[in-house]
Formats: structure tokens, C-alpha cells, sequence
């Protein structure tokens, strides 16, 4: 069973709409956001993260549309009751287990799978590279600057306050993306670190974006998939992937609905912020904090 | 790796016991009047005390109130307790009806424990959070094991790092509550992170470890300050929906596609079947919830009266 491939991002990053091209390749299988490794068990998916932080239900649904599309051959009402079923007779095992039962149901075809809870902890991650020590790893990056506006757009913002992404200034606090976008990044960064280089691969999104095909085929060359135009042409249509829309009435999301509603690819080219740009959060003039436009440039923004 | 060489000091002198000391509310830039003062000023009726008011001595008097627990509950209907207080206030729950004075060593303690536990949610400007000691166990890179306690999760993490090549893994503990609050793992980059507090909050309602006082209760401030901002908006598109329910509609198209057709895979049938099955399974759990009431009342009855014998018998004795 080939080892599956996981895109490592910060949320609000291209991940979507990466993982679902990926997934197009005819070798692939793009799953949805399973959130498994978030826990150790399958039945804590069914437990409350905390009392504070609401929509639990909804990170099971990637786990309920891929069982049901895998075992039952679509996504209906009824075959989600089949995989809360299915679910419930695996509640014990550890969500390790379990993916790698369906990974290997899927086998021949690659798995590949993104959620960005992942990487908010290197326990998480590291569960991942404990199940598949083989596994594939790419890095997606974004401009720290769009991605923190990104996430500030989305929900009013939870997701920074989530991850405790506060900057303390004399006697107030300013919720700051950049601090989450640094030290996510920080957490793929000390996990790779105990990969094999040839098992990472970093990519910018917004190059991604700008110039797909090439991406596409340094990715397939990397996993050693084919990499002819047909294969690149059907990942060229996420659309295309039967998690690319909402699910059953019982489980409609697995992802971020804004990808669900309009999974098609729009190639473009996202424009850059300069470094010493004022951040369009802060009130108080100031910019990208100096650890922060180091990473990036790291990551080879300039 | 000896358990000497890794430099981790004792943690600061810590009470074990749950009662207040002046130390804790000058580390952490608190004052005793005016926690005293703002009790009172919320109307608590401390009766007769021996301790004089202001001090310590009066604050852990009121710790030994056995209704000072739920005083602070008919008052401060929207607190939202922790797991620990939810704990204790089931444990203590019989003999918070008993005398103080009658209970055992163990048994008056877990009532301190929820009354200060109490205040530091009821009034957490004004109440200093109780101290914790923080244990690490340690994993070194030849399989042998130990413990070494913090002062706090910095000093932890230095610790590691500095003996990064003889240390496998560490796990700092909070022993109050047994959960561990840091981990390290020398397989892993020791890249350094500029966020105070780590990225995994395990709840978002207890308070992250790096943070001081001050912080925290900005942190803290900011959180609620979201969450009010979200019941507001969530409130004033339910008045929405009161005088419009048509309006419901309009917070969920996108799931429509821009013809008002709901998705392929959630065809109207189903959403018709799986609301029809949501209310039915609700009449059911409703149904379930008046048996289970009924059969409460008649357990405590019968377990009023149970008690009541048998505080009879035990006053033949």
C-alpha cells in the first residue's frame, strides 16, 4: 500500500483547492478535511473539542462523505447512516488504524489529505508520521499578509483567537494573525525536521496559483506518478472530485464551504504585499514583526 | 543522564493547602482589601467572623463557608464552570449541608478548594490563581526515566533545549488537574516560536500557561469580548427571524446554487425526511427526559427518606 500524501499548511493557505487537483490525478484520491489525527481514538471525533469552541460535528463530516463514498459507492442520506454505523464499530481503534483501513481500500490510488487543525500541534502531526512513516509531506505556503487577512475574513476571526494568536501591548491585547502564521509554520517546520528531506516538498501558493501545470508535474515527478498532460489535465478539474460540493443534508461540509460552493480552479496571479506594508489589522501602524519577514523570506517571498 | 544534571529548579514554596497567603497577592499584583471589599460590595453576608475584615485570615474564614458556593451561583447565574468546580460541587454536595466543623480533614478541603476555585472565576481581577506544581517526566536517549519539577513551562523548555542530546522526550504535567501543559520530543526541530502561549489551547476557558496575570486577563477580556460580539450578531438575526422567518433563508444560501436549488447530494426530499426524523427523535428524547424526571423525583424521595431514618437511628446511638 502506497504511503499517502498530506498537505501541511496553516489554515486559509490554497489547501482546498490544492488537495482536490492533487487529488484529481488518476493515481490520487483526494480526501476531504478527515481531521482524524486531531485525536487518538475514533470515538474522540465524536467527544467536544472543549466547551468553548463550537461546530464539532461538523470535522466528522469528511470522515462520514469519504466512508460513504468509498464503501457504499456515493454520498446520500443513507449511505452517511452506513458510515456513522461504520464509524461506531470502530469507535475503539485508534484513528491511526482506521486510516489506514481506508487507505488501504483505496489502494491502488494514493490518498491524499489536508486538514489544517493538524498543524496546530506537532502531536498531531507526529501521530501522522507514527501511522505512515513513509508518508509524503508537502509544505504549502502563503504570504503572511494575505493569509492573516484571510483569517480574519473568515468567522470573525475565531480561528486567530483559537490559537491564542494575541499580541500583548502595554495594557491591551491585539489579536495579530501573524503570530499563529509564524508559529504554525514553526510547528510543519520542527515536525519536518524528523522527515526525510526526500519526503517534503515545500511549495508557494501563490506560484502554485500563478503557474499550476508546472507545480502539478514537479508534484507527480515527485511522488513518481505519472506526469503526462492528460493526468495534468485532469487534475486541472477539482470540480471534478465528488467532495467538491456539499455533502448529504447530515453531513454537508468537509471543507471550507467558500471551496465547496465554487471548487473550479481560476489560475491567476495573487499579488504580493512588500514586507513594510502596514497590516491592515492593527491600529496601530505597525508591521510584520522581524521573525516573521524572516521565515518568509525563508520561504523565499521577497 | 543523571536527574542532577538537567538544572530544573524546585518549584517556588508552594501552600499546599487552598488557603489564600499574602504571598500569592504580591507576586501577583493583588490586593486583599479589595477582594474582601468587592465580596461584600456584591452583597455577601459573611455573618460573625473571628478574622477581622480585609486580610487573609477573614478571606480564608469565608473559604470555610459552606454556602459560600452557592451564594456565588444564584448571583452569577452565567458563570461558566470548570471541570474541577463542576467536580467538586457534586462531591461536596451532601456535606455542604453539615457543619464545617463536623466534616473530616479531606472533606473540608474539597469545600475550600471549591470556594476558592469559586472565586478565582467569580472575581478574576481581584482573586490570585491558586499555585500548581509543575512535574516533568523524562524519557532520556537510554530508555531510563525520571521526575524533575518547574517553575514554569519556560524554564522547562530551556532545560530541554540545553540537554537536547541526552534528553528523548519530557512531559511537563500540571499535577493539580494531572494534565500534561508542555511536551518536548528531541526528534523534532527546536525552532523557537513568538507566540506567548502554544498554538494547541486544550480548552479555550482555561488559561494557557506563559502567560502573567495581566495577560491573561487580557486574553481573557478578548475572548469574551468575540463571544459577546458573536451572541450579539447571533441575537439579532434570531429578531430577524422573528419578524421575517422567511429571513432564515438568507443564512444559508450558499448553500443554494443561483437558482434556488439546493445541492445535488441534498436533495429536498431528504432534508424533508431528515427534519421529520430530527423532530421525531426529539419527541422521543423528550419523552425519555419527563420519564427520567420522574423517576428522579421518586429516587430522591425515597433517598430523602433514607437519610432521614438513618439520621434518626444514628441519634438513638
Amino acid at each position: 500500500m502506497a504511503a499517502p500524501l498530506f498537505l501541511l499548511a496553516p489554515p486559509r493557505s490554497y489547501t482546498s483547492v490544492i488537495n482536490a487537483m492533487i487529488g484529481q490525478h488518476p493515481q490520487m484520491f483526494g480526501l476531504p478535511e478527515l481531521n482524524m489525527f486531531n485525536v487518538d481514538k475514533v470515538r474522540d471525533l465524536w467527544g467536544r473539542v472543549s466547551e468553548e469552541i463550537g461546530g464539532d460535528s461538523n470535522r466528522r463530516h469528511g470522515l462520514l462523505r469519504s466512508v460513504a463514498q468509498i464503501y457504499g459507492g456515493e454520498q446520500t442520506s443513507a449511505t452517511i447512516v452506513m458510515a456513522e454505523h461504520w464509524a461506531a464499530a470502530r469507535q475503539d481503534l485508534s484513528t491511526g488504524d482506521v486510516f489506514q483501513e481506508l487507505a488501504a481500500k483505496i489502494d491502488p490510488l494514493i490518498a491524499v489529505e489536508k486538514s489544517p487543525a493538524y498543524t496546530v500541534s506537532t502531536g498531531r502531526l507526529m501521530r501522522i508520521y507514527r501511522t505512515f512513516p513513509n508518508a509524503h509531506f508537502i509544505h504549502l505556503v502563503r504570504h503572511p499578509i494575505p493569509q492573516g487577512k484571510s483569517v480574519l475574513n473568515l468567522n470573525n476571526g475565531i480561528f486567530a483567537y483559537f490559537v491564542n494568536s494575541f499580541d500583548f501591548v502595554d495594557d491591551r491585547v491585539i489579536v495579530d494573525p501573524q503570530i499563529a502564521w509564524h508559529d504554525i509554520n514553526i510547528n510543519i517546520l520542527n515536525f519536518l525536521y524528523m522527515v526525510p528531506k526526500e519526503q517534503q516538498l515545500r511549495i508557494r501558493g501563490e506560484e502554485f496559483m500563478e503557474h499550476p501545470r508546472r507545480h502539478l508535474a514537479d508534484i507527480c515527478r515527485w511522488l513518481r506518478i505519472r506526469d503526462d498532460d492528460k493526468a495534468i489535465e485532469e487534475m486541472m478539474h477539482p470540480e471534478r472530485s465528488p467532495f467538491a460540493c456539499f455533502g448529504p443534508i447530515t453531513a454537508l461540509f468537509g471543507n471550507d464551504p467558500n471551496f465547496l460552493r465554487g471548487p473550479a480552479f481560476r489560475q491567476h496571479k495573487p499579488k504580493i504585499p512588500p514586507f513594510d506594508s502596514v497590516l491592515p489589522w492593527r491600529d496601530d501602524g505597525k508591521g510584520l514583526r522581524p521573525e516573521v519577514v524572516k521565515l518568509a523570506q525563508e520561504f523565499g517571498y521577497r | 543522564m543523571h536527574r542532577n544534571s538537567v538544572t530544573g529548579k524546585k518549584a517556588m514554596n508552594r501552600n499546599r493547602s487552598v488557603d489564600f497567603y499574602e504571598g500569592e497577592f504580591i507576586n501577583q499584583n493583588k490586593d486583599i482589601r479589595w477582594l474582601c471589599r468587592t465580596i461584600l460590595n456584591d452583597g455577601y453576608a459573611p455573618g460573625t467572623t473571628n478574622a477581622p475584615e480585609g486580610t487573609v485570615d477573614w478571606l480564608n474564614e469565608i473559604l470555610t463557608h459552606a454556602g459560600f458556593f452557592d451564594w456565588v451561583m444564584a448571583g452569577k447565574t452565567s458563570l461558566d464552570l470548570t471541570d474541577e468546580i463542576k467536580r467538586l460541587r457534586d462531591e461536596t454536595a451532601m456535606n455542604r449541608k453539615e457543619p464545617f466543623e463536623n466534616l473530616a480533614v479531606n472533606e473540608q478541603e474539597a469545600i475550600k478548594k471549591l470556594n476558592r476555585l469559586t472565586m478565582e472565576l467569580a472575581y478574576p481581577q481581584e482573586t490570585p490563581k491558586s499555585t500548581y506544581e509543575l512535574t516533568a517526566l523524562i524519557q532520556t536517549k537510554h530508555g531510563s526515566h525520571f521526575l524533575q519539577d518547574y517553575q514554569n513551562v519556560a524554564t522547562f523548555k530551556q532545560d530541554m533545549k540545553e540537554h537536547r542530546s541526552d534528553v528523548g522526550w519530557g512531559l511537563l504535567i500540571r499535577c493539580d488537574e494531572a494534565k500534561v501543559v508542555a511536551d518536548y520530543f528531541s526528534v523534532l526541530g527546536d525552532r523557537e516560536k513568538i507566540g506567548l502561549v502554544e498554538t494547541e489551547p486544550k480548552s479555550a476557558s482555561i488559561t494557557p500557561e506563559g502567560l502573567n496575570p495581566q495577560q491573561a486577563a487580557l486574553r481573557e477580556a478578548a475572548i469574551r469580548h468575540f463571544k459577546s460580539n458573536k451572541a450579539k450578531a447571533y441575537i439579532s438575526v434570531q429578531m430577524k427571524h422573528v419578524n421575517a422567518s422567511r429571513q432564515l433563508g438568507e443564512e444559508i444560501t450558499f448553500l443554494f446554487d443561483d437558482d434556488g436549488r439546493p445541492p445535488a447530494l441534498a436533495p429536498l426530499e431528504d432534508i424533508i425526511g431528515e427534519r421529520q426524523k430530527t423532530e421525531a427523535k426529539i419527541k422521543w428524547l423528550e419523552e425519555i427526559c419527563a420519564e427520567l424526571r420522574n423517576s428522579l423525583t421518586k429516587i430522591k424521595e425515597i433517598e430523602d427518606s433514607a437519610l432521614e431514618l438513618l439520621g434518626q437511628n444514628l441519634g438513638k446511638v
